[in-house]
């Protein structure tokens, strides 16, 4: 069976973007609070000034890739789901709540932040704004740039358990080991993937070959920074210019 | 969309173990299930007085690992109790919180130094000290962890793409998630009553369950017989609330509606429910109108284990499923402790008492915050 990416959407400290702009993803040291500032869901989501840092980037690197596939931005139930990697995950909002927790022994535990101290919350208000009914979870790994999670959502489509799949990677910029003192470089970076007898165009084919190896664009890619170069390769020369989406025509099946 | 989807010509169900607050086999929290007894008592762990509820089901006498995280002698305890895991087995764990108690007494630094010890760092020590040879994933989807861990595994063997896999769930009662339940107003001052129409909450519950799944083909080249074959499985969300579930119970019947798909099968085909009921009002009111939308008026048994072992969140749908196991292996339905005054839809479907198990499969259910949805169906490993 043959899959598409269709839309790229990411979020770093200092920026966000779709494919269009996928040359310009740099992520740099620091916190997502600059750019997400500036960001604003459109249409608006309610909730989304309540979410910590690492979920608003994440949620809003969904919904971007989800723009940029062109699906219907309301809240209008589709068949869609989401799997998002990360390593650090929820950690910041954990120290704070413990932190809270400890503070206060116990008798200001605020509900709020209690529910973001699960990594899967970000990807829950990403399948309420934008209507996805079908799996969402996170995978937590080291590498949270492995394929795994790419594996998993062509599983999904494979067996038609959904239409789309958003799947991608999101980490927190501040804490990291082995001693919590230096920034890592923040991102979230999200691809959406479709059944090419759904969609025909994106940025290229996808496809899982022999002994599960992942290849897009004909060529095999080793981790999800792979299958972004690759959509950056295409734009080198353009800056930040738009990327003119691949035809299957363009870039045959190998 | 759902009539095109791919029916699962069955992953076997190899192996299971379980480590809970009512026993540390599954063979001993089995015989205090069907028992009626309760694990669910005072917690000593940490100090309750801020919180709205003081009970939850820990584990005796579980001690730090070698990270300092109670967590990893848990998961040692729980993979103990199996035989030869292969060492090409793919391992996906399914934990919420993972080594949460190493935050509240370290900062997540680990026992040996001031290296961090989060999950990722969990699954690769289970890996390693468990010889896999590879590092594995965790899956994190709230409360369905587990039973989305099991869909995963199973598409990987169904794909072709794995012959093994080893399904591990744990989670672990500590203060941070306390404190976090009791904020949200769901946690039940008394044991919980799943079902009850006087239910008050929740109650949490802490263990371990092991799964290892493998193709047919892979098994019965290794003379290895089925104790259970997973039949179907299905996800969904309800892209509603994210720490509320959907009253209408629509995302939990599409998920069981994909279950039945996926397994070739009917809703008849269903002989039993081990449902997530946690004893919530919400939760379980959902569970019944999806299970009503699904299943009719028909007089299907429905259970919940957690009035037993309390709500073990991550590691709940694993558990069940174990203990689905053992009820095909006894032909028996554990009873639903504290219900004793089923909810309407529950009448006549929920017992405080062990019932007989009729033929046809289980379906085991799970939802969680984020709006997300679970639903496995297995059949005992005796059919042919």
């Amino acid at each position: 069976m043959n899959f598409v990416v269709t839309g790229l959407g990411w979020m770093t400290a200092a920026a966000w973007g779709t494919g269009k702009t996928a040359a310009a993803f740099q992520p740099v040291s620091g916190s997502f609070s600059d750019a997400e500032a500036r960001f604003r869901p459109a249409p608006p989501y309610p909730r989304f000034n309540r979410m910590d840092a690492v979920s608003k980037a994440a949620f809003t690197a969904v919904i971007l890739a989800a723009k940029d596939a062109g699906m219907d931005p309301s809240g209008r139930k589709k068949s869609a789901g989401i799997i998002a990697a990360t390593r650090f995950g929820c950690l910041e909002t954990d120290r704070a709540y413990m932190q809270e927790l400890s503070s206060r022994e116990g008798a200001g535990a605020h509900p709020h932040r209690f529910a973001y101290t699960l990594p899967s919350a970000c990807i829950g208000d990403a399948a309420i704004h934008l209507g996805f009914t079908g799996p969402g979870f996170v995978v937590q790994e080291k590498n949270a740039l492995s394929l795994n999670g790419l594996r998993f959502s062509l599983d999904i489509l494979h067996r038609k358990e959904a239409v789309s799949m958003v799947v991608g990677a999101y980490d927190t910029g501040l804490l990291a080991p082995p001693a919590f003192e230096n920034k890592t470089p923040a991102y979230a970076l999200f691809w959406v993937i479709e059944r090419a007898a759904v969609r025909k165009k994106g940025y290229g084919r996808i496809a899982v070959r022999k002994n599960d190896h992942v290849h897009f664009r004909g060529r095999r890619v080793y981790d999800l920074s792979g299958i972004l170069d690759r959509i950056r390769g295409a734009s080198k020369g353009s800056g930040t210019s738009p990327l003119p989406p691949l035809s299957f025509t363009q870039e045959p099946m190998q | 969309m759902e009539t095109e989807k791919k029916i699962s010509p069955g992953v076997w169900v190899t192996q299971v173990s379980a480590v809970t607050a009512l026993g540390n086999t599954l063979d001993a929290t089995w015989q205090r299930l069907v028992q009626g007894d309760t694990a669910i008592r005072e917690v000593k762990r940490f100090p309750t007085a801020p919180y709205a509820s003081r009970i939850a089901a820990c584990i005796d006498g579980l001690h730090p690992g070698e990270s300092g995280s109670r967590i990893e002698s848990l998961i040692d305890n729980t993979l103990d109790a199996l035989t030869a895991i292969p060492k090409d087995a793919f391992l996906i764990l399914a934990t919420t919180k993972g080594p949460l108690d190493l935050l509240e007494e370290k900062g997540f630094r680990s026992a040996t130094g001031t290296e961090p010890f989060l999950i990722p760092d969990l699954v690769e020590s289970v890996s390693r000290r468990w010889g896999l040879s590879t590092p594995g994933v965790n899956i994190n989807a709230a409360c369905a962890s587990s039973t989305v861990a099991l869909t995963l595994g199973g598409m990987r063997i169904a794909s072709e793409k794995a012959d093994a896999v080893l399904v591990v769930c744990a989670d672990l009662v500590t203060e941070f998630v306390f404190s976090g339940f009791s904020a949200l107003q769901i946690l039940s001052a008394n044991p919980c009553a799943p079902f009850d129409r006087k239910r008050k909450g929740l109650s949490l519950g802490e263990g371990a369950a092991a799964v290892l799944l493998m193709s047919p083909r892979r098994a019965r080249s290794q003379g290895i017989s089925p104790l259970a074959v997973l039949r179907g499985w299905g996800i969904s969300g309800d892209a509603a609330h994210i720490v509320s579930p959907d009253r209408s119970g629509s995302g939990l019947a599409r998920a069981v509606k994909q279950a039945l798909s996926a397994a070739g099968i009917g809703p008849e085909g269903i002989a039993a429910i081990n449902a997530h009921g946690t004893g919530t009002i919400q939760n379980d009111r959902m569970e019944l109108a999806a299970f009503q939308s699904v299943f009719k008026d028909r007089a299907i048994l429905i259970h919940s284990v957690k009035g037993a072992l309390g709500h073990t969140l991550g590691a709940a749908g694993g558990i069940e499923l174990a203990v689905s196991v053992k009820a095909f292996q006894e032909q028996k339905i554990p009873p639903t402790v504290g219900c004793t005054d089923p909810e309407p839809l529950g009448k006549g479907r929920i017992f405080p008492t062990p019932r007989t198990l009729p033929p046809g499969c289980i379906l085991s259910t799970n939802s969680g915050f984020g709006g997300v949805n679970a639903a496995v169906i297995i059949e005992s490993g005796e059919i042919p």
